[in-house]
């Protein structure tokens, strides 16, 4: 038999038809359950950027006090909306990948995860976490600790946005660096195809 | 009215089988496995008879598998492709029963060998599907389905012959 020789397809089948693997998780019940966490996922993190919004307004119109806690009352609002923003759209386009996971190509699939990847990249750039990111933890950290120092000096309420930025800022440090990771490897995945 | 579409036994184990090829023996495998069912689930209600029943969920695994392995971390990339397997023996000896779950782990590692594009074809058609349901699932065309089997047969050939 030559090295170009093609193995046999129809012994192939028998053997490959043979194989069986445990059931584990897989039933019907557990998918259902599943399909509802995904949608209360996403309800929760509509009613957090409501959360969020409502926050915001609340300190800009009432208990800001001073120029900083309105400045961070601002702020913080037009995170929560961007993130809002975000997670609406995200879902739009988790509902269309659903749709395109039984009608698309493998090809289409990678291309719209990347598209996804890139639409979470995109708010995390819009929000400026990606300039913190780039920053560097440390420098990160010492903003966040003169914010809190500032706002402490002006009241609580400018010390909670502190809290909240740098919280904020820790997160996009560990989720950028992932998702771009994860768009690499998707866009690998396509070339293959 | 909606058409009425149920999995049997038969299309279960092909999608498990598809799983292995992307997945070895792990939690990683079962929580794919379990994506897989679930968007099949999804899917069924959306299925129009435009392909065979078999082309359209073989379809949504593939799919699933692929946007799976998008996600997965670097650290469980490198994870050992060569694990001990699990693959329940259904004969009566046991010796018989571990020389074929042997023989079936070499093939899940083989065809897990290959590049994307020829694992789908092959899986596909080992799983006997008509090379035209192949081009339609895959979105390529019947002679690109051809070439991509020939090549995957050659070499896992040589993955199976090789020491």
């Amino acid at each position: 038999m030559s090295d170009d020789e093609p193995i046999d397809l129809a012994d192939l089948s028998r053997q490959w038809k043979e194989i069986d693997m445990p059931v584990l998780k897989m039933t019907a019940e557990t998918g259902r359950m599943q399909a509802s966490a995904h949608t209360s996922v996403w309800l929760m993190r509509a009613i957090l950027a409501g959360l969020g919004l409502c926050t915001g307004v609340m300190l800009f119109t009432g208990l800001g006090g001073s120029s900083a806690a309105l400045a961070g009352a601002l702020a913080y609002g037009a995170a929560t909306i961007a993130f809002g923003v975000f997670a609406r759209r995200q879902s739009r386009e988790v509902t269309a990948a659903d749709t395109l996971l039984a009608e698309g190509t493998p090809a289409q699939v990678l291309q719209a995860r990347i598209t996804l990847l890139d639409t979470e990249l995109h708010a995390w750039t819009s929000t400026g976490s990606l300039l913190i990111e780039r920053l560097g933890f440390p420098l990160v950290v010492l903003c966040a600790t003169g914010l809190w120092w500032a706002g402490m000096m002006a009241g609580w309420v400018p010390a909670s946005v502190a809290v909240f930025f740098a919280a904020f800022a820790a997160w996009g440090r560990v989720r950028v660096p992932r998702l771009r990771a994860q768009r690499a490897q998707a866009d690998q995945m396509l070339q293959q195809l | 009215m909606p058409r009425k579409t149920t999995i049997d036994d038969e299309l279960q184990r092909a999608l498990r089988r598809v799983v292995g090829s992307y997945l070895p023996p792990g939690p990683e495998r079962d929580d794919l496995a379990q994506e897989v069912m679930v968007a099949v689930l999804q899917a069924l209600p959306r299925f129009r008879g435009e392909s065979l029943l078999r082309t359209y969920v073989l379809r949504v695994a593939h799919n699933v598998s692929l946007r799976f392995l998008s996600r997965r971390r670097a650290r469980a990339r490198r994870q050992d492709d060569t694990d001990a397997g699990e693959l329940p023996g259904r004969l009566a000896s046991p010796e018989e029963a571990l020389v074929r779950q042997q023989r079936q782990e070499r093939l899940l590692t083989a065809v897990r060998r290959l590049p994307l594009s020829q694992r789908q074809v092959l899986t596909l058609a080992l799983e006997e599907l008509p090379h035209a349901e192949i081009a339609r699932a895959l979105g390529i065309s019947e002679n690109a389905v051809n070439t991509r089997l020939h090549r995957a047969r050659v070499q896992l050939r040589k993955y199976l012959e090789a020491p």
